[in-house]
């Protein structure tokens, strides 16, 4: 299993999308307000034009948007360090979408749902009917913008160590990315550097992270 | 609960927080103590916020608990509420008369962790499709779990 080296914090420089081989050109893509409203034809995230320019500094920051078999794919490298965001994980997690600003689908109130079978709850998340993969598309796009914001910290920790406490399983080792303006927390597990889940900390988890490096 | 809220001290440190953030800076650059602080203040206040929210969290695990709505209904809800408890704890910070009015009930920190623990839970469930030794708790896990968290938190409910 792959790991970072040790615990490092790091601040870094905006973003570049020079786009490398292989990637989307990610035309003209997504909506800029966070509403999933937009472009139902194309779900591709765009990221904004001062994540675009090439860097100019020494660390590369950079934006890789791939299809594979209709899932959207995010490679995000931030200050050299590759990062992965998968569609079917941004689906699980899309109930933090909202904290990136994200709008959920009027078709996500929770009205609405309880309106449906048992069975439909289930595959709810997993289907691009009910929730549209240009919605997951826009979460993926925040959660990108998020990595490659300046103000956006890395740091090697854990996610889970409480749950490990009370019985869970084993925590995981991976990699916080938390902005303090935002207050805004991505974790990527170091098993492939995948995206594993993204929301706004309260307060507690605020703390758990910078005293032990730790949330949930 | 060991830490005091200290209101005056607790306003002071986010007139601080919000001056320096004006001057695109930050007190967790300037003074990492004084952040330290100040986070330690917010978690008494979120503390409060949750306990002030105690019968609608209550009764939503207990919906959950007594399978009138399912886990995803239950997350979907949960992190809803947990979001407007945020919104709650941003409006207070900007607004010092109103912060300055609050009271801090000394059953609150007894109550919060138990809102973070299933905060915890959520966050934790993972799906029958995902193998089992990957992160997470299984749904019969997390329905044992909830069931003893829910027992905890009922005696909060007259209160």
């Amino acid at each position: 299993m792959p790991r970072r080296p040790g615990h490092q914090t790091a601040t870094g420089m905006s973003g570049s999308n020079p786009d490398p081989g292989g990637g989307s050109s990610n035309p003209g893509l997504g909506s800029e307000d966070g509403s999933c409203s937009s472009n139902p034809t194309n779900p591709t995230p765009k990221f904004a034009p001062e994540l675009s320019h090439q860097n100019r500094k020494k660390k590369k920051n950079s934006v890789e948007v791939k299809i594979i078999n209709d899932q959207i794919n995010l490679r995000i490298t931030r200050d050299d360090m590759p990062f992965f965001i998968d569609e079917m994980t941004a689906r699980k997690k899309i109930y933090h979408a909202p904290d990136f600003g994200v709008e959920l689908p009027d078709n996500l109130d929770l009205d609405y749902v309880k309106s449906l079978s048992t069975k439909d709850r289930l595959e709810y998340l997993s289907n691009p009917d009910i929730l549209p993969q240009e919605c997951v598309g826009e979460y993926m796009k925040k959660l990108g913008q998020h990595l490659l914001n300046p103000a956006t910290e890395i740091k090697t920790g854990t996610l889970g160590g409480n749950g490990a406490a009370k019985g869970w399983n084993e925590s995981i080792t991976g990699t916080h990315t938390f902005n303090k303006n935002t207050r805004n927390d991505v974790f990527f597990a170091d098993d492939g550097f995948k995206f594993h889940t993204g929301m706004e900390l309260n307060p507690g988890q605020r703390q758990d992270l910078k005293d032990n490096n730790n949330i949930l | 609960m060991t830490k005091k809220f200290n209101k005056v001290r607790y306003i002071e440190l986010l007139k601080k927080y919000q001056s320096l953030q004006s001057k695109h800076s930050s007190l967790w650059q300037e003074d990492d103590v004084e952040y330290s602080e100040l986070l330690s203040y917010g978690v008494i206040l979120e503390n409060q916020i949750f306990y002030s929210r105690r019968h609608d969290y209550i009764a939503l695990i207990e919906k959950y608990v007594t399978k009138e709505i399912d886990s995803l209904l239950l997350r979907l809800e949960f992190f809803q509420m947990q979001r407007e408890d945020r919104k709650i704890i941003k409006d207070l910070e900007k607004n010092f008369e109103r912060l300055s009015n609050v009271s801090i009930d000394s059953k609150s920190g007894e109550f919060s962790p138990l809102i973070g623990d299933i905060f915890d839970a959520c966050e934790a469930l993972k799906c029958d499709s995902e193998p089992e030794e990957a992160y997470g708790i299984t749904e019969p896990q997390f329905r044992a779990f909830l069931e003893k968290t829910f027992l905890q938190m009922q005696k909060y409910s007259d209160e």
